[in-house]
């Protein structure tokens, strides 16, 4: 069986909703169903085969070709199954998801694996503000899986994370990690200001001095020679990314924070 | 235009009707005599159905600051509860907290065709005003609430006499635009801004020096005097506290024969018995409600699950804030004029404390002789969504499915009621006292909650159901002011109902001291304060209805 081919075909006027177009929503479904079924755009239903050129039928492989920021919850609470995007996404990608694997060549833009429990997301373009974070309101953001962005991250991200990993192969925005329940993010570039903003607990994991420096909010625990980062490198051999090639290290200054909470989060700087 | 409705089964307590079959005809939204000529426009036969005034809900949370409140820091009661637009009716979101639309349009589809908002804080009464404005077909009013203002403190401080009270109290329901007077935790919100965390009946506010139970005594006198057909609404001290039952049964006897309406009693009735140090005061407190006339009390059932707790008594909600569920929470004092805590909570079965709540409220319903004097609510939301009300009565009136609720709750709570011996079940013509005549009594509604000739047509009509949960919940007519808003449980038409109010005179000397307060005080000017009658006409949709006083005068 050949993947499930979607290929944009039409300029989008409003932003389209995507969410119906996972192996777990489309299974059983006829090539035919699959055309006929209608997806929200601003106002109005439109019929998948108008919106798109279809190939293919395997619901398990799913992939969107010549795809735009306009196409709105591609991978919505999927749990298994794999999706490839040629080209942007736009807002929501793999909210809600706990399984299977997101690719997307372009970038991505607000809440990124919003919410998400489990799975992976590869980016290899940017991502933009709120990656993995909860919707607004919400308490709890991404409580498992793996973002890997090749790119940057926008502002917030992470924001109310409650575990999993999000890993970040070029900059950080600002509030990187704020408002962090737990879980772990690695920025290989830089990262913007207010480092760790209220942040619970967590780790974040930095290879060099943030440029705007330390927040107020954290001490300097000084520095040392933790035995589970090696371990944790090794975890990421496995992955299609920069971190699976990381040089391994375990020395580290260790700043807790954020105080005007409970204080109990982590930033890890290399040395 | 005239309706005829034949031959339905009327259950009508203002007029003593229990079960009588007879016609009713609806002319220009009235009930009116039948015509001499016998000539109708419209017919329909109800024949073997119950035919009930519309529902009056006379205590739920509908709008104000801390409604909004709710609504604001809950997104996942919308989320989870989404509600999309129809041709007639627009969208709208929520469980605990339901959007104003979504509102109007569950009250109206479960045959009720009133609910009052009885947390009005005179500051903010626009806002509630306008979001009452904005739930349709019900009608709706509010309950301002003084008590713990400074501008009465000062008075009550400086031994005012009653007189200027009366006119400060009249003053505000007008300008309010209220139908009632309300009291929350008397004092006690004031008194948290000066960090006191408890404030007992006859404890004294550290910076006034004015105790609880002189603030029940001046307002009640003054809601009295002034004529205003509500009693005195009041939310007592210690709200949840066990132990609260004393509390209670004192404010009772401090009312001194003043007619006083205790609100949401359930929260007040609990004892510290047990090994859980918490146990049920329902017997005690439905004995002195039965010995004292002057008392009513509405019940603030609790029923299992997520709803959100809103109240303007920051001193208790900042108390049970670390019980929240999900774990956020709001207390903030308002414009200084009083305070608000909402507090999200999930009442739970195996809980031992929550089981017990619910069975001292279903106690407190049937221990309380008169249904006159006792009310079908859940203070909504905190005790439950007003959705569930015909889950309620039917836990009032199917004694066996009570007993079988009861005995899949907590095996401990069940041990600490006698709710299985109580044997009592109400009466399809208690439960229209209730939720009905009785109800219209006590807010003073005359020409609602009964179907007497020149009552407004507000009508529910029923098919007769052993199973009260599905004969309450979806009502096969429901007419509000002479029109069919509400056919086998669906909207049908969209109306907007009217505002009731009261108008109690006052001397306008009282300005004088209150336009310097406001000025050096106030974050608005006294002009800006007052709500116009016009504000709630507005475009035409609000409408004003002015309650008659009662006669009041000095004791």
């Amino acid at each position: 069986m050949s993947a499930l081919t979607l290929k944009l075909k039409v300029e989008l006027q409003q932003r389209l909703d995507c969410s119906p177009l996972t192996a777990d929503k489309l299974a059983g479904k006829s090539p035919a169903d699959i055309a006929a079924i209608e997806l929200v755009s601003g106002r109005l239903s439109i019929p998948v085969a108008e919106l798109f050129e279809i190939s293919g039928e395997d619901i398990t492989d799913i992939r969107f070709e010549n795809s735009s920021a306009k196409l709105d919850h591609i991978g919505h609470a999927m749990s298994h199954g794999r999706i490839t995007i040629n080209g942007d996404a736009g807002a929501y990608l793999g909210q809600f998801m706990s399984g299977g694997q997101i690719e997307i060549t372009g970038n991505t833009f607000i809440y990124t694996g919003c919410e998400m429990k489990g799975g992976q997301i590869k980016i290899n373009g940017n991502a933009g503000d709120f990656v993995g974070a909860a919707r607004s309101g919400y308490k709890n953001g991404m409580t498992g899986g793996t973002i890997i962005v090749s790119g940057n991250t926008g502002q917030r991200t992470g924001d109310h994370m409650r575990r999993g990993m999000i890993l970040i192969e070029g900059n950080a925005g600002d509030y990187c990690g704020s408002r962090m329940v737990s879980g772990t993010i690695a920025v290989l570039g830089d990262v913007g200001k207010h480092l760790g903003y209220a942040m619970k607990r967590g780790t974040l994991l930095l290879t060099k001095m943030p440029k705007y420096g330390i927040s107020a909010n954290f001490n300097d625990c000084g520095s040392h020679t933790l035995a589970f980062l090696p371990l944790m490198f090794a975890s990421f051999k496995k992955l299609d990314s920069q971190f699976a090639h990381i040089d391994s290290f375990s020395r580290v200054q260790r700043y807790a924070g954020d105080i005007g909470g409970i204080g109990m989060g982590e930033i890890l700087v290399k040395i | 235009m005239l309706l005829k409705l034949t031959g339905g089964r009327i259950f009508d307590p203002a007029h003593n009707q229990n079960d009588v079959v007879r016609d009713i005809y609806i002319r220009d939204g009235r009930i009116v005599e039948k015509p001499i000529d016998g000539r109708v426009d419209e017919e329909i036969d109800v024949r073997g159905k119950v035919i009930m005034a519309g529902a009056i809900d006379m205590h739920t949370h509908i709008g104000g600051g801390k409604v909004n409140i709710a609504r604001t820091m809950l997104p996942e009661d919308h989320a989870e509860a989404i509600v999309e637009r129809t041709e007639l009716m627009r969208s709208g979101c929520g469980h605990a907290a339901p959007s104003t639309l979504t509102t109007g349009y569950r009250y109206a589809e479960m045959g009720y065709t009133a609910g009052f908002e009885p947390a009005v804080l005179p500051v903010n009464a626009r806002q509630a005003h306008m979001e009452m404005h904005d739930t349709p077909i019900i009608d709706k009013g509010g309950y301002v609430m003084l008590g713990s203002d400074d501008f009465l403190l000062r008075m009550m401080a400086a031994n005012a006499d009653q007189e200027a009270i009366n006119n400060y109290v009249a003053w505000t329901i007008n300008h309010a635009q209220a139908v009632g007077l309300k009291v929350v935790n008397p004092g006690g919100i004031n008194a948290f801004k000066f960090n006191q965390r408890k404030l007992d009946l006859d404890e004294k506010n550290e910076f006034y020096g004015v105790t609880p139970r002189d603030i029940l005594h001046r307002l009640s006198r003054a809601v009295k005097e002034i004529g205003v057909p509500h009693p005195l609404h009041v939310h007592g001290c210690n709200l949840g506290v066990p132990g609260n039952m004393q509390t209670t049964l004192d404010t009772i006897q401090s009312a001194e024969g003043i007619p006083m309406h205790l609100t949401h009693i359930q929260f007040h009735s609990y004892g510290t018995e047990g090994d859980f140090k918490f146990s049920s005061g329902a017997a005690q407190i439905a004995e002195a409600i039965n010995k004292h006339k002057n008392i009513t009390v509405d019940v603030g059932q609790i029923l299992f699950g997520q709803t959100v707790t809103a109240s303007g008594d920051n001193m208790r909600q900042f108390a049970g804030a670390p019980h929240s569920h999900p774990n956020k929470w709001v207390c903030m004092d308002i414009e200084c004029d009083a305070g608000c805590g909402v507090v999200p909570f999930r009442y739970k079965d195996q809980s031992y404390v929550n089981a017990l709540q619910w069975m001292i409220g279903l106690e407190t319903f049937l221990m309380v002789d008169d249904p006159w004097r006792i009310f079908l609510t859940t203070d909504h939301p905190n005790g439950a969504p007003f959705t569930s009300y015909p889950h309620l009565i039917k836990l009032l009136m199917d004694k066996s499915f009570r007993n079988d609720m009861l005995s899949t709750l907590h095996p401990e709570a069940q041990k600490a009621t006698h709710l299985a011996s109580l044997d009592r079940e109400y009466s399809l013509y208690e439960i229209a006292i209730m939720t009905r005549a009785g109800a219209a009594k006590l807010v003073g509604l005359a020409d609602r909650g009964h179907l007497g000739v020149g009552a407004a047509a507000d009508i529910t009509i029923y098919t007769d159901n052993s199973d009260r949960e599905k004969m309450f919940e979806k009502p096969d007519y429901v007419f509000k002011d002479g029109q069919l808003v509400v056919r086998h449980g669906q909207v049908v038409k969209v109306t907007w109902g009217t505002t009731h109010v009261v108008k109690p005179e006052y001397d306008v000397s009282i300005e004088k001291s209150l336009q310097e307060y406001f000025d050096k005080f106030h974050t608005q000017k006294m002009a800006n304060f007052k709500i116009h009658n016009d504000e709630i006409v507005d475009d035409g949709r609000g409408s004003l209805t002015i309650q008659p006083l009662h006669k009041g005068g000095k004791l």
